[in-house]
């Protein structure tokens, strides 16, 4: 049967793919010849303060264990390895010596939880809609929803998140303009707690929505429109079956593979324009954790929350590989 | 020549019958002009601080506003517009050019070179590039400029081509004409020229669009790290600065939306025209246009 | 109409339109006043070259006007005991549809939904057309009706790529008998099969036939399916019908140039002569030859022919011919 041996390959792919990718991300940082022992040196001198050489080496030598930076370029790539095994992706600089991974784990549950909630929301409105919409693209409603997502869905969502925060927090102070949760309370479980959450993600969960929704519609209206001229859409309506019938098995269902394609592509610009997001609304995710990594050059945390979204980005897909066979059965019957 | 001519006459007639394509290509246009022959037209340097007072909304002599930094927002967008096209065409081309010789030549040669660079470029695809690119741009922070963001983009983005043009050199490499080419003895540029390259055309136009658009977006995304060319002027920098100087929470609304409300624009516009293309030169949607329309 | 007339045709007219660079609002003379009546339990055959317009009096019988397939002028009427109903009606397709009659389209591998399978399929066709299934009884039904028709059950659990060519067209056909109805169109069934596929297909129409006394119309480009399978038989020319008779009479008296070339170069076994082709080469239908279409291929085209243009007469009983030169042939 087709199917062990396409959950095999599946996995044989994942697993080279993050081994190409973080061999990168080793090489990259040694390639450009920038060095962050000489940036902390350079950090730790700059008010004029003075250490003498011994001192100086000793600081060096422990900075170079630190990064990952001792011994030959061979001896540096087995350390590391090693160490992403375990997880441990050193300590951070600036936050010394919280180790990243710790970090990471605080802000990666933000993340996850918007960008989960919402690209499921999003995706499901857009294969239903988008469906229909393709099915009866004549009819006016459809022909403004298309127009709708072809403005809409171009927007990155960090403009889409600016513009929300200028209407809606600062012209008509309806919700607030940032943070995951309000200033100087204490997140718990309870519901005044959970809600809070909610209230500051309506915003930033609003600009992932619409965006998203906007990209997944046309790509789902285009699919319809393809399906419904195929041979056996063609013969459904010559038999006269139920119209409900012919939207949800024939267009959406058959649309769905290609569909879950798109997804799948557009998956790395969905989580980096996340981010981005996140910087702008100042959510406490990945995104947040990242600027504050890049304005303060901590080699480490940088070089974490890359590995990590790799590793988010590629996992994501390897499930949606999974999810193929339950939609086509032509991969699950060879 | 003639038949070229010919192409030229229906594209242009098929222009004034598509709405949507037109009013793309005009946007664009004005945004071209607005880059390339404008932007040499400022009277000063429009990044440097204090040419302007500071913070003044728009009014007729500064027809978009200034910013706390004391520049002229209209001179800085049309120079911010010539450099984030600039960054977007090279982005776009760089990468679009390795990636389809590559592909040319793994679709052409078969066998263990084409396993090769298919096996690579496959992985290559599948690496989520934005990180890289943030990687790398966290880096090189001080050596960022135009030129070497460009390249960035260009050097980064050659593996989506590779698959696409493969798969569409191999299946012309198994029509007859090309197999009449090569027995007739024509060497290899002409078969390139004559054969390939008519079938390869609109979909590599259609691809050097898009991705021009993805260029100019991230580019405005690595911004909103500060990961930018800062000190140049792109579409991305002007937004950072803004955010940077809480030109929002301060009320300097103009100086957010100038960037914001160009971009979206000039988006919709790449879309338009893409779109157009597409329907234009893909047979199977000008069917559809003929049945479902007139 | 008379009591064993089932379908009247009234002079239809159907064209497609089009609008391409050229021909802006010109329109595909497909159908130009076609005329003929269909008997209950008969079999059927419309012949004709590709291009002839023998697919698209099929789509029009059964009432199928997509885009851009338009009826100008004429109507088609169907008469199922006492009742009549046109095609025109907006209830025809409800009433009619897959439950009277039925249509088998040129078929071809990606018929069949690919993400379904093949029992759900006729499922579909049942909630389509009653109001309540009993789940377990209508399978049994579905799988009498599979095995009646010579198909293994296996077929049922099946998605249709697993499936091939001969097994899709019959379960297509197995599809479009299952609601018992009274007449069968079918559009070029066996084309993409290979011969033996062929025959079987056909047998299997025919087995259909004599059991339920259903009407088949059968279009096929392939006279030897006519002269195996048909009782009645129509040529048509570039939109037009050139002759109509029993099968077995067009084959042995013929009167019309088109029906004698068509005819003249089927091979017979042992016959070593060389064949003859015609003249010219198909017409454009947007723009129609005027006088008699066939004029310009036509061996015995005179003036007359060029510039009017022939009727469909009664030469003998219920044999139709519309050529000037009929009695030369």
């Amino acid at each position: 049967m087709g199917l062990p041996v396409y959950i095999i390959s599946r996995i044989m792919n994942y697993l080279l793919v993050i081994f190409v990718a973080v061999t990168l991300c080793f090489v990259i940082p040694r390639v450009t010849g920038s060095s962050p022992i000489e940036t902390v040196i350079n950090r730790l001198t700059a008010y004029g303060e003075y250490y003498d050489p011994i001192t100086l080496q000793g600081i060096i030598e422990s900075l170079k264990e630190l990064y990952g930076l001792k011994g030959s370029l061979w001896e540096q790539y087995i350390t590391f390895l090693k160490r992403l095994f375990t997880l441990d992706l050193g300590p951070s600089l600036t936050e010394f010596p919280t180790p990243v991974s710790v970090l990471i784990n605080r802000s990666l549950p933000w993340t996850i939880g918007l960008l989960s909630i919402t690209t499921l929301i999003s995706w499901l409105f857009a294969i239903f809609i988008g469906g229909i919409a393709g099915y009866f693209e004549e009819s006016k409603i459809a022909k403004f929803l298309t127009g709708f997502s072809i403005v809409v869905h171009n927007i990155p969502y960090y403009i889409l998140g600016l513009c929300f925060i200028l209407l809606f927090s600062y012209l008509i102070p309806l919700f607030p303009a940032g943070g995951g949760y309000s200033v100087g309370t204490e997140l718990t479980f309870s519901i005044r707690s959970i809600l809070d959450v909610l209230y500051h993600a309506i915003l930033p969960a609003l600009s992932l929505i619409i965006v998203s929704y906007g990209g997944g519609f046309i790509i789902m209206r285009g699919l319809s429109i393809t399906t419904k001229n195929e041979e056996y859409t063609k013969f459904a309506e010559i038999m006269h079956l139920n119209k409900n019938t012919i939207l949800y098995k024939y267009i959406i269902r058959n649309s769905l593979l290609p569909q879950v394609t798109g997804l799948a592509i557009s998956l790395g610009n969905i989580f980096t324009g996340s981010l981005a997001l996140e910087v702008v609304f100042s959510y406490p995710g990945l995104g947040s954790l990242l600027y504050r990594a890049l304005i303060t050059s901590d080699y480490n945390l940088i070089m974490g929350i890359t590995i990590y979204s790799i590793f988010a980005i590629t996992t994501s897909l390897l499930i949606l590989d999974f999810i193929y066979p339950f939609i086509d059965p032509r991969i699950r019957y060879r | 020549m003639k038949d070229n001519i010919k192409y030229i006459k229906a594209f242009m007639k098929y222009i004034w019958r598509d709405k949507s394509f037109f009013i793309g290509l005009i946007m664009l246009t004005v945004f071209m002009m607005l880059a390339f022959v404008v932007s040499f037209l400022s009277p000063y340097d429009p990044r440097r601080w204090n040419t302007a007072p500071r913070e003044r909304p728009p009014s007729w002599e500064y027809p978009l506003g200034t910013t706390t930094l004391g520049q002229n927002l209209f001179w800085l967008l049309t120079w911010a517009l010539r450099n984030s096209l600039i960054i977007g065409f090279s982005g776009s081309l760089i990468g679009l050019i390795i990636g389809s010789i590559l592909g040319f030549i793994a679709g052409h040669k078969g066998g263990i070179i084409d396993r090769i660079i298919s096996n690579i470029a496959d992985i290559f695809i599948a690496i989520p590039i934005l990180m890289l690119i943030i990687l790398i741009g966290s880096l090189i922070k001080t050596q960022l400029n135009i030129t070497t963001l460009g390249v960035l983009f260009g050097v980064l983005t050659w593996s989506m081509p590779v698959r696409n043009v493969r798969s569409m050199i191999l299946s012309l490499r198994e029509q007859e004409f090309t197999y009449t080419d090569i027995f007739s003895g024509l060497n290899l540029l002409e078969i390139v020229y004559r054969h390939y390259l008519p079938f390869v055309i609109p979909w590599i136009s259609m691809a050097a669009i898009n991705r021009i658009f993805w260029a100019i977006g991230t580019e405005v995304t690595l911004a909103i790290f500060g990961l930018s060319a800062i000190d140049e002027a792109t579409l991305g920098t002007m937004l950072y600065w803004a955010l940077k100087y809480q030109a929002l929470l301060r009320g300097l609304y103009w100086w957010v939306l100038t960037p914001t409300i160009t971009l979206v624009l000039l988006f919709l516009s790449l879309y338009l025209i893409s779109v157009g293309l597409n329907t234009y030169l893909n047979p199977k949607a000008r069917l559809q246009r003929m049945i479902g329309g007139k | 109409m008379n009591n064993s007339e089932i379908i009247t045709v009234n002079n239809i007219y159907a064209y497609y339109k089009t609008s391409t660079e050229k021909y802006s609002h010109g329109y595909i003379h497909a159908l130009d006043g076609i005329s003929f009546s269909i008997h209950n339990s008969e079999i059927l055959g419309i012949a004709g070259e590709s291009g002839c317009g023998k697919s698209t009096l099929i789509k029009v019988l059964y009432g199928l006007l997509d885009p851009p397939l338009t009826l100008i002028n004429g109507d088609v009427i169907y008469k199922f005991g006492k009742e009549e109903i046109s095609i025109k009606d907006k209830k025809f397709k409800r009433k009619c549809h897959w439950k009277l009659c039925s249509y088998i389209p040129q078929s071809s591998m990606g018929i069949l939904n690919p993400t379904m399978r093949i029992k759900d399929h006729f499922f579909e066709v049942l909630k389509a057309h009653h109001k309540y299934i009993d789940k377990k009884e209508q399978y049994e039904n579905i799988i009498k009706h599979i095995q009646h028709l010579g198909l293994p059950i296996e077929v049922l659990t099946s998605f249709p790529h697993q499936l091939s060519g001969g097994m899709k067209q019959r379960i297509v056909i197995a599809l479009a008998t299952f609601l018992k109805p009274k007449v069968i169109f079918a559009d070029e069934p066996t084309t993409a099969l290979d011969v033996i596929t062929q025959k079987e297909v056909l047998q299997l129409l025919l087995k259909i036939q004599k059991e339920s006394k259903n009407t088949i119309v059968l279009v096929t480009h392939d006279i030897g399916i006519h002269a195996q399978v048909t009782q009645k038989l129509i040529v048509m020319y570039a939109g037009k019908i050139v002759e109509y008779a029993p099968t077995r009479e067009i084959f042995k008296n013929f009167h019309h140039p088109y029906v004698k070339m068509l005819i003249e170069s089927l091979p017979i076994i042992g016959d070593k002569s060389i064949k003859q082709s015609m003249k010219s080469a198909p017409i454009s239908l947007i723009n129609p030859p005027s006088g008699c279409r066939f004029h310009p291929r036509c061996p015995l085209a005179d003036d007359k022919c060029k510039k009017e243009e022939p009727n469909l007469i009664e030469i003998l009983e219920d044999h139709y011919v519309s050529c000037f030169k009929w009695e030369l042939i």
